[in-house]
């Protein structure tokens, strides 16, 4: 990077159903905290990037959301920019921050991730989105990912428990963390016999949809003092790829690969050097072949991760998707916050959480929608 | 169904009501197929394929109506 990046703070609202609260209000909230904390920081913000993925259909806000909450949290001078890249959005918003950064367009930007899923629609079951006709006879992400597996399974040898191991680490994992909407651990056997949603995908391994909002601060190093920051960690290196709707990939997806390839040239840092990452485990198993393409595992072996108790590489710390929901837009940041928390906390020995990585997949492929977003951070003085 | 052609399935899964497969047809192209609730079609299984009319893919057991 041709500045030295930080993120000095961050932090999420508990996710779940915000019934009657506008997101955009939720968002301005978070983020008024974090100014709050951080006034010196506050000052600076020069800069204020927005990720929502729908908020046309959520609030009937389509343009302007990063203004409406600069408006509501004092910074209505501020620049703002609205970034929509699917579930990838507040990933894609930290990068455009960072980009303005670099450039020297600003010291220090407010990035927001923000979505009202559940409180758009009513109580009951979830009605499908028309997506095209394919959508309109019932394809939905669930039902790609689990072809996807029925390949992977058939590949590598796996047994179907392994992948299903996937939800039932993350949401011991969610446990701990006060903002996941499910809290509650638990067990294999309930993972494998909750409903069927697509087979071999059953319901405990599809990440729960929630409402939810998260915002970070992220500042240039040569123009803000953040080294006696407590829990300030560097942005070391970005990385986006898009790909096309090529069926033939099943097992491999080649945008989260350009996506690791530019975050780990631009860090200086190798796959095998991550200690953590957040990564889009919206499904048990795109969770594993997520990993299998940033080379975290080798491929072919990723389903290992999820019985290997002791492994080196923490993933999900914060619970992931499938703990702690998927507010959509506020995903990103909420993945941010968790790796951040990770490397800055004590609770690990130092020498095991140097550097971190979050990696977030929007768009679906058949529908020859896609971004992958990677992030490479360190812990400051690592 | 209009203009049938063959092919072996890649990787495949079902719901409550209908069932989906990425199918590789004669020729490299792949795309996604939709068969009706019931239908399991398995890995390695050939099917044949054709439009639905509204842009998607309909498959089933060759032989099959």
């Amino acid at each position: 990077m041709n500045r030295r990046l930080a993120i000095v703070d961050s932090e999420t609202n508990p996710f779940g159903r915000h019934q009657g609260h506008s997101a955009v209000a939720c968002a301005a909230e978070v983020a008024a905290l974090l100014l709050d904390r951080n006034p010196g920081v506050a000052r600076r913000i020069g800069l204020i990037t927005a990720g929502a993925a729908r908020m046309v259909k959520a609030e009937g806000i389509g343009n302007g959301l990063a203004q409406a909450i600069g408006q509501l949290i004092g910074l209505p001078g501020v620049a703002g920019v609205e970034v929509h890249a699917f579930c990838a959005s507040s990933n894609a918003a930290v990068h455009q921050a960072a980009l303005a950064l670099e450039s020297g367009r600003a010291d220090a930007a407010l990035v927001v991730g923000l979505e009202h899923v559940l409180a758009a629609q009513p109580r009951g079951e979830l009605q499908p989105e028309a997506g095209g006709p394919a959508s309109l006879r019932g394809f939905s992400p669930p039902v790609f990912y689990a072809i996807c597996e029925d390949r992977y399974l058939m590949e590598t040898g796996a047994p179907a428990a392994a992948i299903a191991q996937v939800a039932v680490n993350n949401r011991r994992q969610g446990a701990s963390n006060s903002n996941a909407r499910f809290k509650e651990e638990v067990t294999l056997g309930q993972v494998m016999a909750s409903r069927l949603i697509a087979s071999p995908l059953t319901l405990l391994q599809c990440c729960p949809q929630a409402d939810g909002a998260g915002a970070l601060l992220l500042v240039a190093m040569d123009a803000i003092e953040v080294d006696g920051a407590a829990g300030a960690v560097e942005l070391l290196g970005l990385g986006s790829g898009s790909a096309d709707a090529d069926l033939a990939l099943l097992t491999s997806f080649p945008e989260d690969v350009e996506a690791g390839r530019q975050a780990y040239a631009g860090a200086g840092v190798g796959p095998q050097e991550i200690d953590v990452a957040e990564v889009h485990d919206a499904f048990t198993i795109s969770q594993v072949i997520h990993l299998e393409d940033l080379g975290l595992l080798a491929r072919g072996e990723g389903w290992r991760h999820a019985l290997d108790a002791g492994h080196r590489l923490v993933v999900n710390p914060s619970g992931g998707l499938l703990a702690r929901g998927h507010p959509l837009g506020a995903t990103g940041v909420a993945q941010f916050d968790g790796v951040r928390r990770y490397l800055a906390g004590e609770a690990v020995d130092p020498r095991r959480r140097r550097f971190g990585l979050v990696q977030e997949a929007g768009g679906l492929r058949p529908l020859g929608q896609l971004q992958s977003e990677c992030a490479v951070l360190g812990r400051l003085g690592a | 169904m209009r203009r049938p052609g063959s092919g072996q399935v890649a990787g495949a899964t079902f719901t409550e009501t209908a069932s989906f497969a990425v199918v590789d047809l004669e020729g490299g192209l792949q795309l996604l197929a939709i068969g009706p609730p019931g239908f399991r079609p398995r890995i390695g299984d050939r099917v044949t394929v054709g439009e639905h009319g509204d842009g998607t893919y309909d498959m089933r057991l060759p032989g099959a109506r």
